[in-house]
C-alpha cells in the first residue's frame, strides 16, 4: 500500500510523537527515517537530564528514545529506515513523496505532510574561523558521534568553541574519557546553554569558561597544532592586540544549530527569520496547507520534552486534517523577543488554548511578557529573569482578545523595575 | 576542445556563458572594437555587445546600473579538481603511474643530462623530465641546473556559497573597471559552479610563501564589497567555505613552455597562472610535440583509450535510472551525504577508483561527501567508518589528508558504546 493519511519525515523524538499521535487518533501513518535505527540525535546523547518535565526522571537520550520507540511499535506503525526522502511534489489531494532506499526508489502518498527532520549544526566557516585547512576542527555533535556511537577520541586537548548545550556536555564528556579541554571560550557576554549544564559540565569539572573571547585562526599543515583567541567587543567583533595562541589538537565548535528545512523550502513554506523554522499556526500548520513542522525543525529546543510535545501537537492536527480554507492573524515579535512559536493563528480554528514558546532576545530581570492587540494590553506575564538560552513555554487563551484577521498582535517584553 | 575532452573523461562541463559588466556608458565604442576583433580575427564568433536592460534581463538580480557588456556565451566552467583526478585516472588506464606523497628532492645532473631524480619515496632514471610543478616549479629547474625563470606566488581566495544563492544567477561574471585598472587578474568575479553554488573571487595578493594557503577574514570581505557591486543580494552569510590557492607567475607574467636551456632532457612548463586550467589541453599538446622530439620519435600506443567513464550521480538521475542501479548494487540506495544525496555506493566506487585515495579529502573531491551546506559535519564520521571498513583498519588509521592528518585517537576509554 502507497497511501497514507499521514507520512511523517524524521524519526527523531519529534517525528516518533507525531507518529504516535497521529495513529491514536485514527489515522493511517507511516514514518521515514535516513538513518537504520529510530531516535534521531537522542542516539548519540548517552548523557542524563532528559525527560524531566514528561516523565519526572533522568533518562539518558537513548532511554526517552526507547519510550517512545515501544509505543511506536507496539501501535504497530510503518517505518521506512535507511531511507532518504529525495524529492516531494505537491498533488491535488495531497502530497508524493519520493523515496530511495537499498531496495531501490519508490513514491508514497499522503493527504498531510509532517516535517521533523531535526537541525543541523554551525560549522568553523559560518562563524568565519581563518587560517589552514587541519583536522581536528570538528562541530560538537561530530565529536559526539566519534565519542558515543563509534567509540573513538576525537581529541586529546581540546579547545571548545562557543558555550551552547552541546558543547558543555562534551566539555564534560571528553573530561572523563581522558581529554584535557583546555577552557570553553563563548563570544557573547553571557553564556549561551542551560545554567544548569554550566553548573554540572564546566563548574564541577574546574573547565574555565571565558566570556567575550571567540577563536579567530587555526593552525597547523596536518593535524591541528594551535588556535588564535582574541577577545571581542560588544559587538562581538576581535579587538586588535588581544590576540593569543592557544596549542591543542582539536577545536570544537557548539555555535549555534539551523533547523533543516531544505525540503520545506522546495514546497513554498514560508520561514521565519527568528527561529529559522516555518512560519505555523497554533496547529503547527506551516503556509502550505496540509504540512506540518515540529520539534527542532520548527525550532531549536533546549528540552526535548518541548520537542515530543510539539510533535503531538503535529501529530492530531495532520490526523484531523482536512481541507479548509484558513482565516489567519500573524503574532508578531516586537521589542525583546528574539523567536516566538507559532507566528499566526488560525481563527477559523480553536484558539482557546494555545501553547506559545518564546525566547527573550537579551537577558533581562524582573520584566514580563506584554501582548498588545491594537496596541491595547490584553494579556501580562511577570517573569523573576528571562534568558535568551531558555525557551519559554506559555499557554494562552486568544478566543477572549476579540481577533480579526487585521488585528496587530504584538508580542513584547518589557522591565517592571529596575 | 574543452568539449570534447571532458566528453571523453566523463567530466561535467557547462558552457554558462560569461558576462563582462561595464558601468561607463562611453566605452561602448572602443569595446565594441574589441568585441569585433575577437568575433571576427580571434573567431570567437559568439561574442556580442549586450545592453544593460538585456543583461539585466537575463540576470535580474544585477545591479541594474551598468551601461553594457560583453557576452561569451560560449564561455564555460567545470570542476577543476573534478577534471585533473579524471586525466589522471584515464593516464593510469592507459599505463602511466602516478606516485602520491612523492616529492623531488634532488637530481644527478651530468653533462647537462639529468640522470636521475631522487625523491623521498628512492630514486628514478628518467629518459626525460616535464617540469609542472606549479609553484615550485623554479627549484625542479634549478634541480635540474636549468633556472632562467623564477616564480613570484599570488595568494587568490575563494569562498564557495550555498546551493540556494546558486538561484541568484547562473553565469560567470566580473566587472571591468576602466579607472583604476587592477593589473593581474581579472580582479574576481561571480561564478555559478557546474554543481550549482556559486563561487566568489579569487583576489589577487602577492605572498613570499609558496604554500601559503592559510584564509584570512580582509580577502573574503574585499571580494565581497567588489562583487556586491554586481549583485546586490550577494551575502556572506550564504558562504559554506572558502579556500586559498597559490598561482604561480613568473617575473613576466608569461607561460614558460619550452625545452631546457641548459638541460638536454627536461622540458619546463612553468608559470602557469591563471588561465592555466582553460589552456592546459592546448599546453599538453605542445608538451607531447616536444616530448616526441627530444626522445627522436616516438610510436603512437595503438590501445590508448581516451574514454573515462565516470562515478555515477545518482543524484542526477530519475528514479528509474536510480532505481535499475540501486537493483545491481544496493550500496547506491543507502544515503551518506544527506546535503549532496551521495550514496555508500559512490563512495566506494571512489575507493575502487584506477587510482585510489583512501582519505575523508579524498573522497570528498571525487564524490562530494562534505562538501555542502553541513560540511561533513552528519557525514563525516560515517564517511570515515566507510574508509576504515574498506581497508580493514580501525577508524584511527584514517586520515583526513595528509599523513599526519588524523582524526581520532583510537578507542575512547571509558566508552559506554550506545549498542548497534
Ligand atoms: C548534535 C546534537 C546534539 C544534541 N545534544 C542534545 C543534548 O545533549 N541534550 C538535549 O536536550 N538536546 C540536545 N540536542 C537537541 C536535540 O536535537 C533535541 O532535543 C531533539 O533531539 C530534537 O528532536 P527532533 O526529532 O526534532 O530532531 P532529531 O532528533 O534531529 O531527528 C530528526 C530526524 O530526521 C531525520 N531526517 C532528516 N532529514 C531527513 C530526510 N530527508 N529523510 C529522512 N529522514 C530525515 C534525521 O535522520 C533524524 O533522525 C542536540 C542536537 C544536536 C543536533
Ligand atoms: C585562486 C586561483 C584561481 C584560479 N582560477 C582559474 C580560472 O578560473 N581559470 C583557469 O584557467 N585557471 C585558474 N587558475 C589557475 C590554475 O589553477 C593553474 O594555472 C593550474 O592549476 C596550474 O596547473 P599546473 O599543473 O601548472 O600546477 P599545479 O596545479 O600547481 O600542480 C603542480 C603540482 O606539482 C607538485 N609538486 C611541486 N613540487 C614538487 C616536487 N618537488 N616533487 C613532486 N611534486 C611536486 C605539486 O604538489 C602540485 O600537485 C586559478 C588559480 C588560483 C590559485
Amino acid at each position: 500500500m502507497n497511501n497514507y493519511d499521514v507520512i511523517v519525515i524524521g524519526g527523531g523524538p519529534a517525528g516518533l510523537a507525531a507518529a504516535i499521535q497521529a495513529k491514536k487518533d485514527g489515522a493511517e501513518v507511516m514514518l521515514i527515517e535516513r538513518e537504520n535505527r529510530l531516535g534521531g540525535i537522542l542516539k548519540q546523547c548517552i548523557h542524563d537530564g532528559f525527560g524531566l518535565v514528561r516523565f519526572e526522571e533522568k533518562l539518558s537520550g537513548p532511554e526517552y528514545a526507547e519510550r517512545f520507540i515501544d509505543e511506536f511499535n507496539s501501535l504497530g506503525i510503518k517505518a521506512l529506515t535507511l531511507t532518504f526522502v529525495t524529492k516531494i511534489a505537491k498533488t491535488a489531494d495531497g502530497f508524493e513523496i519520493h523515496i530511495v532506499n537499498r531496495k531501490g526508489t519508490a513514491v508514497y502518498n499522503c493527504n498531510a505532510l509532517v516535517l521533523a527532520t531535526g537541525c543541523r549544526e554551525r560549522t568553523a566557516k559560518q562563524v568565519f574561523i581563518h587560517g589552514t585547512r587541519p583536522s581536528g576542527v570538528f562541530t560538537a555533535g561530530t565529536a559526539q558521534h566519534f565519542t558515543n556511537l563509534l567509540g573513538e577520541l576525537p581529541a586529546k586537548k581540546c579547545v571548545i568553541l562557543g558555550s551552547g548545550d552541546i558543547g558543555l556536555i562534551m566539555a564534560r564528556r571528553l573530561t572523563l574519557e581522558g581529554c584535557k579541554v583546555l577552557g570553553v571560550y563563548e563570544a557573547k557576554p553571557t553564556p549561551s546553554g542551560l545554567t544548569r549544564n554550566i553548573h554540572q559540565c564546566l563548574n564541577d569539572y574546574d573547565i574555565p569558561l571565558y566570556l567575550s573571547h571567540t577563536v579567530t585562526r587555526v593552525f597547523g599543515d596536518e593535524r591541528l597544532e594551535a588556535v588564535e583567541i582574541s577577545q571581542v567587543d560588544e559587538k562581538m567583533r576581535p579587538i586588535a592586540g588581544t590576540q593569543k595562541t592557544v596549542e591543542c589538537d582539536a577545536l570544537i565548535l557548539s555555535v549555534g544549530l539551523i533547523p533543516e528545512n531544505e525540503l520545506a523550502e522546495t514546497l513554498g513554506v514560508e520561514m521565519d527569520s527568528g527561529t529559522k523554522g516555518p512560519v505555523c499556526d497554533e496547529k503547527l500548520m506551516t503556509t502550505v496547507d496540509g504540512i506540518f513542522s515540529c520539534g527542532n525543525a520548527l525550532h531549536v529546543n533546549d528540552l526535548v520534552d518541548y520537542v515530543s510535545e510539539s510533535g503531538e501537537t503535529a501529530g492530531a492536527a495532520a490526523a484531523a486534517y482536512k481541507k479548509a480554507k484558513r482565516r489567519t492573524v500573524r503574532l508578531e515579535r516586537g521589542n525583546g523577543i528574539m523567536s516566538l512559536v507559532p507566528q499566526m493563528l488560525d481563527l477559523n480554528g480553536t484558539t482557546e488554548a494555545v501553547t506559545v514558546y518564546f525566547r527573550s532576545s537579551a537577558v533581562v530581570n524582573n520584566c514580563s511578557l506584554k501582548i498588545t492587540v491594537d496596541g491595547k494590553d490584553v494579556f501580562r506575564k511577570k517573569y523573576a529573569f528571562l534568558r535568551p538560552p531558555e525557551m519559554e513555554r506559555l499557554v494562552i487563551d486568544f478566543s477572549a482578545f476579540g481577533l480579526t484577521p487585521d488585528s496587530k498582535i504584538l508580542f513584547e517584553t518589557e522591565v517592571t523595575e529596575k | 576542445m574543452y568539449g570534447d575532452v571532458c566528453r571523453d573523461l566523463g567530466v561535467e562541463f557547462k558552457r554558462v556563458g560569461q558576462y563582462v559588466c561595464f558601468n561607463e556608458a562611453w566605452a561602448k565604442p572602443i569595446i565594441s572594437a574589441y568585441v569585433w576583433k575577437r568575433k571576427h580575427i580571434d573567431k570567437i564568433e559568439d561574442s556580442e555587445i549586450i545592453s544593460g536592460k538585456e543583461l539585466h534581463r537575463r540576470e535580474p538580480n544585477f545591479n541594474g546600473r551598468f551601461r553594457f557588456a560583453i557576452s561569451n556565451p560560449s564561455t564555460g566552467c567545470v570542476c577543476p579538481y573534478g577534471l585533473t583526478i579524471a586525466y589522471a585516472e584515464n593516464a593510469v588506464m592507459n599505463g602511466a603511474k602516478v606516485m602520491l606523497n612523492t616529492a623531488v628532492t634532488s637530481m644527478q645532473v651530468e653533462n647537462g643530462r639529468i640522470i636521475s631524480v631522487s625523491t623521498n619515496r628512492g630514486t628514478v632514471f628518467p629518459h626525460i623530465v616535464i617540469n609542472a610543478a606549479g609553484v615550485f616549479s623554479e627549484e625542479i629547474a634549478k634541480m635540474a641546473n636549468d633556472r632562467f625563470f623564477s616564480i613570484h606566488p599570488r595568494r587568490g581566495t575563494n569562498s564557495i556559497l550555498d546551493k540556494k544563492a546558486g538561484r541568484y544567477m547562473h553565469s560567470v561574471a566580473s566587472i571591468k573597471e576602466l579607472a583604476a585598472s587592477s593589473g593581474h587578474t581579472k580582479g574576481g568575479g561571480i561564478l555559478h559552479t557546474v554543481h550549482d553554488n556559486l563561487l566568489i573571487g579569487p583576489d589577487a595578493v602577492e605572498t613570499s610563501e609558496k604554500e601559503n594557503v592559510a584564509t584570512n577574514p580582509e580577502s573574503i570581505e574585499k571580494v565581497f564589497t567588489r562583487q556586491k557591486n554586481t549583485m546586490p543580494v550577494l551575502s556572506e552569510r550564504d558562504i559554506i567555505t572558502y579556500f586559498t590557492g597559490v598561482r604561480a607567475p613568473t617575473f613576466e607574467e608569461d607561460f614558460i613552455i619550452e625545452k631546457g636551456r641548459k638541460c638536454e632532457n627536461i622540458i619546463h612548463c612553468a608559470g602557469i597562472q591563471s588561465p592555466g586550467l582553460t589552456t592546459a589541453p592546448a599546453v599538453a599538446l605542445d608538451i607531447e610535440k616536444m616530448t616526441v622530439e627530444m626522445l627522436g620519435g616516438a610510436e603512437k600506443n595503438p590501445g590508448f583509450n581516451p574514454i573515462r567513464k565516470p562515478i555515477p550521480p545518482l543524484r542526477n538521475m530519475s528514479d528509474e535510472e536510480r532505481a535499475a542501479m540501486i537493483e545491481k548494487n544496493p550500496d547506491y540506495g543507502e544515503i551518506i551525504c544527506r546535503c549532496e544525496e551521495i550514496s555508500k555506493g559512490e563512495i566506494l566506487d571512489a575507493l575502487n577508483s584506477p587510482i585510489c585515495v583512501p582519505t575523508v579529502d579524498g573522497v570528498k573531491k571525487r564524490v562530494r561527501p562534505g562538501m555542502g551546506r553541513c560540511q561533513g559535519g552528519f557525514c563525516s564520521p560515517l564517511v570515515t567508518k566507510i574508509i576504515a571498513e574498506y581497508l580493514d583498519e580501525p577508524l584511527n588509521k584514517v586520515r583526513k589528508s595528509y599523513d599526519g592528518s588524523v582524526i581520532t585517537y583510537g578507542s575512547a576509554k571509558k566508552g559506554e558504546k550506545a549498542d548497534e
